[in-house]
């Protein structure tokens, strides 16, 4: 067995809730076709993908920078890599042989889950964080079976797949674990259409990695977060990260609503918890409009956080346009630090991107001759879930 | 003399026909101070502050000017809109390289401007137990009465549930790849007071395909709907700590609106907060004893409390009636036969299923394993397309 810990700080944390992060990219799937063969019969329909490595070694990355500027939650006690780069993965990106951890296998992925969830149940105050980015087949609604890099490497089918309901359940507080970490996050980089193929097998059902267990008392905080909704499609770029993981990275960074006192972080913070990731998520890429599924147990757990506001987009429209003409300049004030941008309007070009951070706003707007008076809005909050485009309707200007 | 002042923050003028909105109170830098809802005082220390009032689209609009607040004194703010309009729902473009998003090549997929064709559909309402339409693998089309009901945007249909059937409202979607029968699983209130259980369906073409929102005669359920299609916790959450406030008053907040209730209890479920459930769901209960999300909720409560044993008692007293109105239900319905048909042979399961009992969770299993994946993920009362050339 491969070493899948890339990162162990377990004896300097002892004693410290700290973050178990376990992530598995699988692009080489051993025994599918590459992306340009023709599709294969049954479930060899499926192919090989060119991002899932990449994107899980930027999830790493993220995890380490948000660390070493103490922005998480819980400090990184563990990382654990399962990864089968793509050749033209390695080739793009050289490091993704260096970086360490073992390969996506059935085998070695259900050893790593299983020490995952070891360290995860040694305190209450430990926080889980799983990221499958690979092949999913859809079960049903907060139900995926994940595909290791050896799917389909002999019978039955689906023996070298995984199902998510069986990692959550295996997370659950219990006789074994009883003290296991309250708060995981899954994060599912993953297709959940169902194939055709999926219906010509006697059983859907995968060996387990972990032993049904009824929970105890179940007080977690455990959102899954889906990339696409049921029956749809998860997609990436060839060699970088996919859209979901790319836009999760940007979430990680801008996704808050506003900032406020947060249990065991001094001062108040900008928290990005599972709502405010997945608006995130969805400002972040504008293909994930309404179709990032988070289910599971949401809650409000704080993932990591920032202290100065966060960016986000914001995109202006006036009308009606035979009124934009007169307007000489639209000036956006951020009213704490008094900051301002000036846009100057014009017929038909519109809407107006601006780049902001995240607070109170007013807006004035500049007459360029007598049709109407200067004027300012009221004082508006903006965020990630102000939704966009602001309209401003010039025919009510006084 | 007190340390704290006190906000009270109404709704834009714009805005009032809506129930209790969540409303905000931010600091010059932005730390929120405190939060509640419009129309209650909001305590927060003496200072100057931004007080603003969260709309279900996402706005949140605050007043013309910052609030002071002295000890002791009570301030009274609205918020308005003045000449800001609403974020259009037509087409837009997408944001410009310069904005801060990382995937500036995505495209916008924003729907066409409906036209006037698409204002109006015609659906039929049908009765009776609709999950059992689905059984020995396959749907089992329900007749549908011809002709149908025009159901047209701002003309409200109102609908009447008798006796103990559910109802399905049918909307054929044509257009597409072949055609489909949108089934939504109409819903009903019974509202403060008792009387008839009743809803109205809307019909909403803002997303392009034509949908049915349901509404009830309370403002504030209806607000409460309105952020759960919105579909964002923590506005929901804000929301249903008021009904949480209420019934640590002693409320009984099933006699507000059951509507309202069963709604906040599948919030406080998907936050995972299960003290006070068990009674909110009790006083749902006795005002509509076998409403199905009432069941679900319960077993899903005492799941996650760790007494399976009962929870299996209630899922077996499921399985063949009603089945749930919202999507979480349903889901968490297939997750509990799951779970209790996977665990049933452990040594220290806490409880026996017959061999009848085992068949009726496989089957009502199974049957979910087909429902589900019909179902729209983006509605949280169930609604499902369905292909509609199924024998």
């Amino acid at each position: 067995m491969a070493e899948s810990l890339i990162l162990d700080r377990r004896d300097q944390l002892a004693g410290k809730g700290a973050m178990h992060a376990i992530l598995i990219g699988v692009s080489d799937y051993m025994f599918l076709p590459p992306s340009d063969d023709p599709p294969g019969e049954g479930l060899a329909a499926l192919k090989k993908l060119s991002s899932s490595s990449i994107t899980v070694a930027a999830i790493a990355r993220k995890l380490q920078e948000l660390d070493a500027e103490q922005r998480l939650a819980r400090p990184l006690g563990t990382i654990r890599l399962l990864h089968s780069p793509a050749p033209e993965e390695l080739a793009a990106q050289p490091d993704l042989a260096t970086i360490g951890g073992a390969p996506a296998i059935r085998a070695e992925i259900a050893t790593a889950l299983r020490a995952w969830r070891k360290d995860v149940g040694t305190a209450k105050d430990t926080q889980a964080f799983f990221y499958f980015c690979g092949h999913g087949i859809r079960r049903t609604l907060e139900e995926s079976i994940l595909l290791a890099a050896d799917f389909l490497e002999d019978e039955p089918k689906l023996f070298n797949a995984f199902r998510l309901s069986n990692i959550r359940n295996g997370m659950v507080p219990g006789q074994q674990f009883p003290d296991i970490g309250r708060e995981q996050f899954y994060f599912i980089d993953a297709c959940r259409e169902k194939p055709d193929a999926l219906d010509a097998l006697d059983t859907t059902e995968t060996p387990k990695v972990f032993d049904a267990e009824l929970g105890s008392y179940d007080d977690r905080k455990a959102p899954i977060f889906f990339a696409t909704t049921t029956g749809g499609v998860a997609a990436g770029p060839a060699l970088k990260p996919t859209y979901f993981g790319n836009a999760l990275l940007w979430a990680m960074d801008n996704g808050s609503f506003d900032k406020r006192p947060v249990d065991g972080i001094a001062g108040n913070v900008w928290p990005m918890t599972p709502p405010s990731l997945k608006v995130g998520i969805e400002i972040a890429n504008a293909l994930f409009d309404s179709r990032v599924e988070l289910t599971g147990l949401v809650a409000d757990p704080v993932l990591c956080f920032r202290r100065d506001p966060p960016r986000l987009p914001v995109r202006i429209t006036l009308s009606p346009d035979p009124l934009i003409e007169p307007v000489e300049a639209m000036i956006i004030n951020e009213l704490n630090t008094g900051s301002t941008q000036q846009i100057t309007p014009c017929a038909n070009c519109g809407p107006f991107a601006v780049e902001i951070t995240a607070g109170m706003y007013q807006l004035a707007i500049n007459p360029a001759s007598a049709k109407f008076a200067r004027n300012r809005s009221d004082i508006v909050y903006l965020s990630i879930q102000s939704k966009m485009p602001w309209t401003f309707d010039l025919g009510s200007v006084p | 003399m007190s340390d704290i002042g006190l906000i009270t923050c109404d709704a834009p003028p714009s805005e009032t026909g809506h129930g209790p909105l969540p409303v905000y109170i931010r600091s010059g830098e932005g730390d929120v101070i405190g939060s509640g809802v419009t129309g209650t005082p909001i305590a927060v220390p003496p200072g100057r502050y931004y007080a603003t009032v969260l709309l279900p689209d996402g706005r949140e609009i605050g007043a013309p000017d910052a609030v002071i607040v002295a000890s002791g004194q009570q301030e009274q703010c609205v918020a308005g809109v003045c000449w800001i309009a609403s974020p259009q729902a037509v087409g837009v473009a997408a944001p410009t390289a310069g904005a801060a998003p990382p995937m500036a090549s995505a495209t916008a997929v924003s729907p066409p401007p409906p036209d006037g064709s698409a204002n109006e559909a015609t659906v039929t309402l049908w009765r009776g137990n609709w999950l059992a339409l689905w059984r020995d693998g396959e749907m089992h089309r329900p007749e549908l009465s011809a002709p149908g009901q025009r159901l047209a945007t701002g003309s409200p249909l109102n609908i009447d549930s008798v006796g103990g059937d559910d109802q399905l409202l049918a909307l054929p979607i044509e257009g597409g790849a072949s055609p489909l029968m949108r089934l939504f699983i109409v819903p009903y209130d019974i509202p403060a007071g008792g009387g008839v259980r009743h809803i109205s369906a809307q019909l909403n073409i803002a997303g392009g395909s034509p949908q049915v929102d349901f509404r009830t005669s309370d403002a504030a359920v209806n607000t409460m709907l309105a952020f759960v299609e919105a579909n964002i916790l923590t506005n929901m959450m804000r929301l249903t700590t008021e009904l949480v406030k209420q019934a640590e008053a002693g409320t009984n907040v099933a006699a507000i609106s059951t509507l309202g209730t069963i709604t906040g209890t599948y919030i406080l479920l998907r936050s995972n907060v299960l003290e006070g459930v068990e009674k909110w769901l009790d006083q749902v209960d006795e005002i509509d004893p076998g409403q199905p999300d009432i069941s679900i909720l319960r077993v899903e409560m005492l799941g996650r409390l760790g007494r399976h044993d009962d929870a299996v008692e209630f899922l077996k007293g499921m399985i063949g009636g009603r089945a749930p109105w919202f999507r979480a239900g349903l889901s968490y319905m297939l997750e509990r036969l799951r779970l209790y048909v996977d665990v049933s042979n452990n040594p220290d399961a806490p409880f026996a299923l017959s061999a009848n009992d085992m068949d009726a969770f496989k089957r009502a299993r199974n049957a979910l394993e087909i429902v589900l994946p019909m179902m729209d993920n983006n509605r949280h009362m169930a609604t499902f397309d369905v292909p509609w050339d199924i024998a």
